[in-house]
């Protein structure tokens, strides 16, 4: 027991270490201070590889046998300059957040910038997939897979990045901290699936018909404009007022009154369904074009629109 | 590990067939004709199976394949020698893990196995060329070394490969000159080999096979003036016990006590010797013999650490010499000491054979006086006067071979003439002996050493005059030409075509000019010992101009360092916010007034510029940007922004100073 609790003590000074002195930024640089290089396992092997062929070479007295574990050292040696030139100055940029519905994986897009980065292996600090980029020349975009997240906000984790390349006698790695958010918004669920009807229902407005807009609805017609298109035209008007054509609008009305959705004060799993039901009711507020508000126990966003205003609401749902 | 567990790159497999291949050629001299057979057959059928395309083979049928072949092992393996087995060993795991090949992990562990089995082939091979390629092989193994750690599709970076070479060959080069060599910590096994060059048993026609052979046996080269021909006798062996026909060494050069005589005596011989004789220091570089005794001049007064001294001022190594070893020597020209009134009993012995010889060296003496040097006269007038020639085609002799050869046949070389000399002395009541080395050698005036072959294997005597032991050749009173240029002079043409064969066209020239090479090579490469190693930090420490060098590279250095300290300290002055504070001045011409921040400013010069305040603006939320949020983009487009408006902001754009 005390061996693991001395374990985690140490894992957690390591990582305060860590924090200290590589803080999260958005972008960074691999550099000196940062890259760390120790032989790999293989290095250990090919490092008494070379002892022995010393002790061979002694013992037959034999130069050759010298000569060619002094190679082998030497190759050893310079492959140390190697690994390290080959993740040097390899800089990590974020521009976005990550960004997900509940159970779905999040993906975050990095720019990669290396002058020439080969076999480098990315995976997050704690998690054993890992990633492959066998080949960074230039620039590139590199979509860093996350794993299935809780609903919620969380800040990435360390990355670890990882080379043999080139011989795979050093193993050269860094924990580079990036800063940036992985958001994962609640799981949108419509109330009533076997129902059409998806628009919001525990609110105070009252319910619009989404029934194909009647010709018939004066306040959808108006007088022709010059401009508008000859398709809007009813021409089954034309006869009754030829000198006064009325062309059909389309799309909402220009300010609609705004809608809300509302999360009630509740915990567990009755809180995510209605948070679940409130995500799905943003989305489709959103695909209509509607003028939209949030209502939450703690929090109320003021009634907009547009994709930035759903990304506020959504975060605002993922925090609850 | 992720990388572990990718494919093998393509053609992986069939290059380390290649290699394996390889190995088993070279490791033919280890390998009985059965087991080269054996493995011949996994290989081939390795070989169809990647032809065929067919998935490796599971660890479960491996050892059903391998079992076998490492019971056949274990039964050969006490006529095979440790080292041998421990080769098969090598060459069996490597075989038997490429057949296993999956992922990458599988092989780095027979990427492991090839270096360790290739280099083993040094053992066997030294010559230049054969290092050449082993190094070659060892080149592609790190090659399939580097193509489990690449990608898949990778080139080879020209630029890198010559940077890793830059780093490489002087780090190589260093630590060949410099890493400390020790002596040999244990005894090691060594391969059984047959012995060359000269044996153990003297019997007149023996040495014929020997005279035939134009291999290598040593090469010398002389620190002080090169003694004249006629001294290049490099006695290597002594035979004293002689049983009517054949010649011996006699059981003192093999009994072990005398191995502990070591370089204590060699030198402590140095010092009662008087200093006015002539001495000749020289380095030898030997061949593998495969037996212990090396080659030296007249009297070693002092040599290598390593080597020990024998009876009868001889050399030799501790260990049989398996490979080609570099030694160098301290001689007086001048007779050998008695060793002791034992050696003296020693060399007096005779045989019941040979009585017509034994008569006559009796009479010898008596019509002598018993004057050894008058004897021997007298012996080389005998050899002159009397109808004798030399060849390497003598007749066949009889039970009293002596008695046949100096009355009869008088047709033969010089091991003929060497063992009847020393009977004829020892019926005389002087003690003599037999010695067998090589005399002469081919000078090589463009590189300064002595070749030395194995026609060149000699024997002569020597006989004790005044308690020192003085040589005589009676071979060269009768073919002085022998001595003084060679035996291919001494030969008919016929003969001279047995030995020479093709040596004279440009295929030989051409041999030769490599052979010379090969000399570099062993003297540099191959001879570089313990003593080398030494003797280059004494002359690199007793080079005069050290100060010089030492003084200008600590000016060097405490210029490079203040030039690296006024480098980082503008580094740290050319933070972002301060290099595109210069920039913005720039494109103003002018510069934000002291206590003002770039967007105090800009804000003003926006005021003052009312239509130009969206732009100024843009300016300064950029700027704000790349300076606070490390923004490269926005960086990039104040960048752009300012050269765009570069004119306007200059020309139509107040600011207030």
């Amino acid at each position: 027991m005390s061996y693991a609790k001395l374990k985690q003590r140490a894992q957690q000074r390591f990582i305060d270490w860590l924090d200290k002195r590589q803080p999260a930024t958005p972008s960074l640089a691999l550099t000196q201070g940062v890259i760390y290089i120790l032989p790999s396992r293989f290095g250990w092997w090919f490092s008494f590889l070379i002892i022995l062929l010393y002790l061979l070479g002694t013992n037959y007295q034999n130069n050759l046998i010298l000569l060619a574990s002094f190679v082998l050292m030497s190759v050893l040696l310079s492959t140390m300059v190697l690994a390290f030139l080959n993740v040097h100055r390899l800089r990590l940029t974020v521009t976005d957040d990550a960004v997900t519905y509940a159970p779905l994986p999040a993906a975050l897009t990095l720019k990669i910038t290396a002058n020439l980065c080969q076999m480098l292996q990315i995976r997050l600090k704690g998690q054993r997939h890992v990633q492959l980029l066998e080949y960074v020349a230039g620039t590139d975009a590199f979509t860093l897979m996350i794993p299935a997240l809780d609903r919620g906000c969380y800040s990435l984790p360390r990355l670890v990045l990882k080379s043999d390349y080139p011989l795979g006698l050093f193993t050269t790695w860094s924990y580079p901290a990036l800063q940036t958010q992985i958001w994962v918004y609640p799981e949108p669920v419509a109330k009533y699936t076997d129902t059409e009807q998806t628009l919001p229902q525990a609110t105070n407005t009252p319910p619009t018909t989404q029934n194909e807009l009647q010709p018939t609805d004066p306040t959808l017609l108006r007088a022709y404009q010059q401009g508008d298109s000859p398709k809007h035209i009813l021409w089954k008007r034309l006869p009754a007022a030829p000198q006064q054509p009325v062309v059909r609008q389309r799309g909402a009305p220009l300010q609609s009154l705004p809608e809300w959705v509302h999360v009630p004060l509740l915990q567990g799993p009755a809180l995510e369904h209605a948070l679940s039901h409130a995500c799905q009711q943003l989305l489709d507020l959103e695909a209509q074009g509607r003028h939209y508000g949030l209502q939450t126990a703690t929090a109320q966003i003021a009634p907009a629109s547009g994709q930035l205003h759903l990304t506020r609401c959504l975060q605002e749902l993922a925090l609850c | 590990m992720l990388v572990g567990q990718l494919r093998l790159p393509n053609a992986f497999a069939c290059q380390t067939l290649v290699l394996h291949l390889a190995l088993l050629a070279l490791y033919q001299p280890a390998l009985p004709l059965w087991n080269t057979l054996a493995f011949l057959g996994l290989l081939s059928w390795q070989g169809w199976r990647l032809y065929k395309d067919q998935p490796a083979l599971s660890k479960k049928h491996l050892n059903w394949l391998m079992a076998p072949l490492l019971l056949l092992l274990l039964a050969q393996i006490s006529q095979l020698g440790v080292l041998n087995a421990m080769l098969h060993i090598l060459l069996l795991a490597a075989v038997g893990r490429g057949f296993t090949l999956q992922q990458r992990a599988d092989a780095i562990q027979l990427i492991w196995v090839q270096y360790f089995a290739l280099v083993c082939c040094f053992i066997f091979y030294q010559q230049m060329a054969m290092a050449l390629a082993i190094f070659g092989l060892l080149l592609l193994n790190g090659y399939l070394q580097h193509r489990l750690f690449a990608p898949a599709n990778a080139k080879i970076a020209p630029k890198r490969t010559l940077l890793l070479g830059m780093i490489t060959l002087p780090i190589w080069l260093g630590l060949f000159l410099v890493f400390p060599r020790l002596p040999p910590l244990w005894q090691i096994p060594n391969q059984n080999m047959a012995s060359t060059g000269l044996s153990d048993t003297l019997d007149p026609g023996s040495i014929e096979q020997l005279v035939q052979s134009d291999a290598l046996a040593f090469r010398v080269s002389f620190t002080t003036e090169k003694p004249p021909r006629e001294e290049w006798y490099w006695r290597a062996k002594v035979y004293e016990d002689f049983d009517g026909r054949r010649w011996q060494r006699n059981a003192r050069f093999t009994s072990r006590q005398l191995d502990t005589l070591s370089r204590n005596a060699l030198q402590t011989m140095s010092q009662s010797l008087p200093a006015s004789r002539e001495h000749v220091q020289y380095q030898i570089l030997a061949e593998p013999s495969y037996q212990r005794d090396l080659f030296s001049l007249g009297l070693p007064l002092s040599g290598s650490t390593s080597l020990s001294m024998q009876p009868a001022s001889l050399l030799a190594n501790p260990l049989p010499l398996t490979q080609r070893i570099s030694y160098s020597v301290i001689s007086a020209l001048s007779p050998l000491p008695l060793e002791s009134a034992t050696e003296r009993q020693l060399n007096l012995q005779q045989q019941n054979a040979n009585p017509r010889t034994r008569q006559w060296g009796a009479e010898l003496a008596q019509a002598h006086q018993y004057d050894a040097a008058k004897i021997v006269t007298a012996l080389t007038a005998y050899f002159q006067q009397q109808a004798f020639f030399y060849s390497l085609t003598p007749p066949r002799l009889g039970r009293d071979a002596i008695d046949q050869f100096l009355f009869e046949s008088r047709v033969g070389f010089c091991s003929h003439y060497a063992s009847a000399t020393a009977v004829v002395l020892r019926a005389a009541g002087i003690p003599a002996r037999v010695v067998g080395g090589y005399q002469g050698g081919e000078w090589q005036q463009n590189q300064q050493y002595l070749l030395v072959r194995q026609r060149e294997a000699h024997a002569w005597v020597e006989y004790l005059l005044h308690d020192e032991w003085h040589r005589f050749d009676p071979t060269a009173a009768i073919a002085p030409e022998r001595i003084l240029s060679g035996l291919e002079q001494t030969l008919s043409i016929e003969e001279q075509a047995l030995l020479s064969g093709w040596q004279n066209n440009w295929l030989g020239q051409l041999a030769l000019q490599w052979s010379h090479l090969d000399y570099l090579w062993s003297v540099w490469v191959l001879g570089f010992n313990q003593q080398d190693q030494q003797q280059f930090w004494q002359r690199l420490l007793n080079w005069p101009y050290w100060h010089w060098v030492i003084t200008s590279i600590s000016v060097a250095s405490l210029i490079l360092a203040g030039m690296y300290w006024r480098w980082r300290r503008s580094l740290r002055s050319k933070t972002k916010a301060n290099v595109l504070r210069g920039k913005l001045s720039r494109a103003f011409n002018h510069q934000p007034p002291l206590g003002m921040t770039v967007a105090m400013w800009l804000h003003q010069i926006a005021q003052h510029n009312t239509e130009y305040a969206p732009l100024l603006l843009e300016i300064n939320d950029l700027y704000e940007r790349s300076v606070f949020a490390s923004d490269a983009l926005a960086e990039q487009q104040l960048l752009q922004k300012l050269q765009q408006h570069r004119r306007l902001l200059r020309k139509h754009i107040y600011v207030s100073k």
